[in-house]
């Protein structure tokens, strides 16, 4: 009989035949499996390709070289078929990144590309494009104290209410060496992504909350070369076209019926929480003055 | 049927007037009665964006190392041009350069045309040490660095994809003479002494459709003094953090006041193939 383990994240029950060190481990009947094993080469009937990816609304299908092939399908399963010499924890990072993330879009559910901090007793998501200092800043918060949700990717759903949450994701940060440095530790504490980054795991198992909380506000962190500092409200089209924008993986979201469902909750996302630009100065990463203006925000 | 190549590289070593052509194009092609915002230019991404990548791959180019990016860049300027109705101009600074499964980053599948720009080395010298905030010395020295790269220090995330330039000679020398793509090259030094001349060539190069009068008009909006006038009010996003401005001078020539004798040699002598087929040196190495 195959070894399995059984973990919680992002609301899900997860029976996995790849042990995930950085899951928590849990119980019970499993929404998504997975499991290793041969996958299709291609989709028969992809409605969007990528470079190495396609879909179509209940299969998703992802090459990454030298490391594996994922097929993702009806928001349940998760077949990996791991390519030669390939090293396990990258098989993990890709599992965990954009394979879940399609799981998740299938299931209707959104990911949203950001670090989640829990405030008072709500959630604010972190976001902005890759490399704004998303994880940089929830590590910051953590190191006041304050817990974290997840980091990268944050799921958003709503409750039976109607009110957005967000859902625990598992209790990992990868920052880059230099931002380990700036929060004053040492980067060679921790292990690294992938052998040849210098971008590392940072465990956060005590400041990790594992509970849903309510969603209350999105921060897009940019980043200017104006020296300037600033957090402005986002409002009407392109409040709705900034939720988008920052929706974790997008375009794996194909056929009418998936899309329908986003632009739905897009829709009320943009009528229930607030959406705010917070510029920051190029090359200074000011945390405090960050967090602050968040905190200021935030009442 | 619909001709899959729909990229328009706007090709240069840094600081030899691509921003210029640019401004000029946005200004051209939005057809407005005002200069286009130089932060908000129309339709001309660099090619190094990470958001491109992402979006094309379905990964995170922050957990790849530069050379599985390389190898996956192709594929994403196929999906780009694939996914386009019309025309998507692209300002990139690498070199033309194939990656370590041979295949060439920049193809013909996709390219439309090229347009090169060639700025003479001595002037690029002096205004690329402001660019990157660094001595005379060390900029010339970036110059004859084969292994020279834009976004390369491996212990953070830059902003931009990992961009290899090679020496200022090999970047010329790929784009002109290895790239085999269909290509029209402007010297800088002609588009100072007649603007006109030179972008109604690259516009005619790449088809795009515009009378003399639309073009005189979109180079009067991209006048260097207008790009100044922008920059000063409200800044430009492209300018690197340290850097005093993006927008410098715009001329040609300075080097002959800012460069010091010792180092011009050096440049002849590092450069002296390329500058005597552009014209920045005679054939016995005299500079024009």
């Amino acid at each position: 009989m195959i070894t399995s383990f059984t973990y919680k994240a992002f609301g899900l029950i997860i029976r996995s035949e790849v042990e995930c060190p950085e899951l928590i481990a849990s119980s019970g009947a499993a929404d998504v499996t997975i499991i290793l094993g041969k996958t299709p080469q291609t989709l028969s009937n992809p409605i969007f390709s990528g470079v190495r990816f396609q879909t179509n609304g209940h299969e998703f299908l992802l090459a990454v070289d030298g490391i594996a092939r994922y097929y993702a399908e009806n928001g349940n399963s998760i077949t990996i078929d791991v390519f030669p010499n390939a090293d396990i924890s990258d098989v993990r990072l890709f599992l965990l990144g954009s394979a879940m993330g399609a799981i998740i879009h299938q299931r209707g559910l959104l990911p949203f590309h950001g670090s989640s901090v829990k405030i008072g007793n709500t959630a604010i998501i972190l976001s902005g494009v890759s490399g704004a200092g998303k994880s940089t800043l929830a590590a910051a918060f953590q190191q006041k104290g304050y817990h974290i949700l997840s980091d990268d990717v944050s799921v958003v759903s709503f409750s039976s209410e109607g009110l957005p949450i967000v859902f625990p994701g598992f209790p990992q940060m990868k920052l880059w060496a230099d931002s380990i440095l700036k929060l004053g530790e040492n980067p060679s504490n921790y292990t690294r992504t992938r052998n040849r980054l210098e971008k590392h795991n940072v465990p956060i198992n005590s400041s990790f909350w594992d509970q849903p909380l309510p969603l209350k506000q999105i921060y897009i962190i940019v980043s200017s070369n104006l020296g300037v500092l600033k957090i402005e409200p986002i409002k009407g089209i392109e409040k709705f076209s900034m939720l988008k924008t920052h929706t974790y993986r997008f375009n794996f979201v194909a056929g009418k019926q998936m899309q329908a469902t986003h632009f739905k909750t897009f829709d009320s996302l943009a009528k229930s929480i607030d959406v705010f630009r917070l510029t920051r100065p190029n090359g200074k990463f000011i945390l405090n003055d960050l967090i602050n203006l968040i905190l200021g925000s935030n009442g | 049927m619909d001709d899959p190549r729909k990229i328009v590289w706007l090709a240069s070593y840094p600081k030899s007037g691509n921003t210029w052509f640019r401004v000029f194009l946005s200004n051209l092609l939005s057809k407005a009665d005002q200069p286009a915002d130089i932060n908000n230019l129309f339709a001309t991404p660099i090619a190094s964006n990470r958001e491109l990548f992402d979006e094309a791959t379905g990964l995170s180019s922050s957990d790849l190392t530069p050379d599985e990016i390389d190898n996956l860049r192709p594929g994403v300027y196929e999906y780009a041009s694939r996914n386009s109705n019309e025309l998507l101009f692209q300002k990139v600074h690498d070199a033309w350069l194939t990656t370590e499964l041979g295949e060439p980053m920049f193809s013909k599948e996709v390219t439309q045309s090229v347009v090169y720009f060639v700025r003479n080395p001595l002037d690029v010298a002096v205004s690329f040490a402001n660019h990157l905030s660094k001595s005379l010395d060390e900029t010339v020295k970036i110059m004859t660095d084969e292994s020279y790269a834009f976004g390369s220090t491996p212990n953070r995330l830059h902003i931009q994809l990992r961009q290899r330039l090679l020496t200022w000679s090999n970047h010329v020398r790929s784009w002109v003479d290895q790239s085999d793509l269909p290509i029209i090259v402007l010297r800088y030094e002609d588009i100072k002494a007649d603007t006109f001349t030179a972008f109604s060539k690259a516009v005619n190069f790449i088809g795009i459709n515009a009378s003399a009068n639309d073009i005189v008009k979109a180079i009067g909006y991209s006048d260097i003094k207008e790009m100044q006038k922008q920059e000063a009010e409200k800044g430009f996003k492209e300018k690197p953090a340290n850097a005093l401005s993006f927008f410098r001078k715009g001329v040609a020539g300075s080097w002959r006041a800012e460069l010091p004798d010792y180092l011009v040699t050096q440049i002849c002598n590092d450069h002296r193939e390329m500058m005597i087929r552009f014209g920045y040196l005679d054939d016995n190495g005299i500079r024009l």
